[in-house]
């Protein structure tokens, strides 16, 4: 179903509450994204329990690195060794899902919200 | 003691307070738990987990299971690849449909099994295929190498294309992908150089140099279902274990039996007594002191997967496989329907205990003689052992 791109999706209970960021240092040409991220994986991660992150970047595999940032082993939740997606697990950029699973090179505008989620995938 | 209970919803506890052995949740709630034990050397808690949606990650424990961590994580180094059938495409051509295996990236699908050798020494066994090893106490883990480029895998493939021919094949366990696992590692504690690794599905393998060098132990295996049934290669060992005092004693449950090697793997000889139902199964254990004592828990082959006639026993040798013990009192004879899993049969001393899908922990005290159901509602089993 390449290119096709759905708009609407059921809610799933994401992250939301105290504000984290913004970091020093990051590329200029970047643009400062929130990030949301599930609470299933607060339980992993303590460090995101409660957050809302901003982060500078300007693609959703730079998202991915500056949360990196914030709670080492992140990546290796959403990603497998090579950097790909997991199968049972979605970004959105805004309303979008994200299509590049494999290098997450989807772009990120100014101010975007970016959800991290388990897919929706049953079961 | 206590018994360290991995299941599909989290790791348990069952230990024995005032006369009676009871369960408790310790960690990982919610989280496919394939495999939990202790590291007789460090004491450090280990297990395997499988997360539904973030994949495989070992977790470690430093204060007796009351706080689980991630530890150092697993990851295939970049071009690790291995050979596996094309997936069917209905618009290739001719050609394309008679090239064979194709190359496949590997990545961590599932951690199966944890070993410890000399102090600081951490083996664990994966899906696809790959033998991960420690030295400095599982702060970091790499690929054993010449294991993974194994000839009977197709040889060096991260430098090229290899012999294109593998005789590893898959295992549903994979969840889905079509590819091998290591379920079992036996450290020998004697020679901790010497180890053994079980294949499913390709069979028993050696290195007697500390992983430098591998070599196939199926001498004297029967696979009743191959076109050749001594083949070296396509055998389906579902467990082995070693006597720990006695190394050169070795069992294996087998998808086609029962065997047994009086020499260290070098041979194999086939001990199923179908007709007392000792044939299919997956878990063994293995006395610690003697090595022609043996327990199993036979299910029925193998379409069905299922406690023979709904009546559950565990059988036993003192012989070497010569004669079989059905041990029944305590365990239910009528309407089980219980599976025991490659890992969740485990002895110690002469306390054995084994868990079922069925959520089921059953232990004895007597060497198997009896036995007490001990806990009747836990998630799906995966892993029993003692710690």
């Amino acid at each position: 179903m390449a290119g096709v791109r759905p708009r609407h999706f059921p809610a799933l209970p994401l992250a939301r509450g105290e504000a984290l960021g913004p970091f020093d240092g990051i590329g200029h040409s970047s643009v400062m994204a929130t990030v949301e991220i599930t609470k299933h994986l607060w339980e992993f991660l303590p460090t995101l329990r409660g957050k809302t992150l901003t982060v500078e970047a300007s693609s959703v595999a730079e998202v991915v690195r500056e949360v990196e940032r914030i709670a080492p082993g992140f990546t290796y939740y959403i990603c497998d060794e090579r950097g790909c997606l997991r199968t049972h697990v979605n970004i959105f950029v805004g309303q979008e899902r994200i299509l590049d699973r494999t290098r997450l090179s989807d772009p990120v505008e100014p101010d975007s919200r970016v959800l991290i989620m388990q897919a929706l995938s049953g079961g | 003691m206590r018994v360290l209970v991995g299941t599909r919803k989290g790791t348990f506890f069952v230990e024995k307070a005032d006369g009676s052995w009871r369960p408790r949740l310790v960690g990982h709630a919610g989280v496919g738990v394939n495999f939990v034990v202790q590291d007789p050397n460090s004491g450090a808690l280990w297990a395997a987990l499988g997360h539904g949606h973030w994949g495989a990650k070992l977790s470690r424990s430093t204060d007796g299971g009351a706080t689980w961590t991630d530890a150092a994580q697993i990851k295939y180094p970049s071009g690790a690849r291995y050979l596996a059938p094309p997936d069917p495409d209905p618009n290739a051509s001719e050609e394309d449909m008679k090239k064979g295996p194709v190359l496949r990236d590997a990545t961590l699908l599932k951690l199966w099994v944890i070993a410890f050798g000399a102090p600081g020494h951490i083996h664990v066994g994966t899906i696809p295929g790959g033998l991960f090893s420690s030295d400095d106490d599982g702060q970091s883990f790499q690929l054993n190498l010449p294991l993974w480029n194994h000839e009977s895998r197709g040889g060096d493939l991260f430098a090229g294309p290899g012999t294109g021919k593998t005789h590893w094949f898959g295992t549903p366990a994979s969840d889905g992908e079509f590819a091998a696992g290591i379920h079992s590692i036996v450290v020998d504690p004697q020679r901790p150089g010497r180890m053994l690794v079980a294949v499913s599905t390709a069979g028993v393998l050696e290195t007697q140099d500390g992983g430098q060098t591998w070599r196939g132990r199926n001498q004297g295996m029967l696979n009743d279902y191959l076109p050749e049934p001594a083949a070296e290669w396509g055998h389906d060992p579902h467990f082995i274990a070693q006597c720990a005092a006695q190394p050169e004693h070795v069992w294996q449950q087998n998808h086609s039996g029962v065997f047994y090697s009086a020499d260290g793997a070098q041979t194999w000889r086939k001990v199923s007594h179908p007709e007392q139902g000792v044939h299919f199964g997956f878990p063994v254990a293995v006395d610690e002191q003697d090595g022609k004592t043996a327990w199993l828990v036979p299910g029925k082959a193998d379409m069905q997967r299922m406690a023979i006639d709904g009546k559950l026993f565990v059988a036993r040798t003192r012989d070497g496989g010569q004669t079989w013990q059905e041990l029944r009192r305590g365990l239910p004879q009528e309407n089980a329907y219980d599976v025991v899993y490659r890992h969740a049969l485990a002895n110690s001393g002469s306390c054995l205990a084994f868990g079922s899908t069925t959520g089921n922990l059953y232990l004895s005290e007597d060497d198997g003689d009896s036995w007490t159901c001990v806990a009747n509602n836990l998630p799906p089993i995966y892993s029993v052992r003692f710690g």
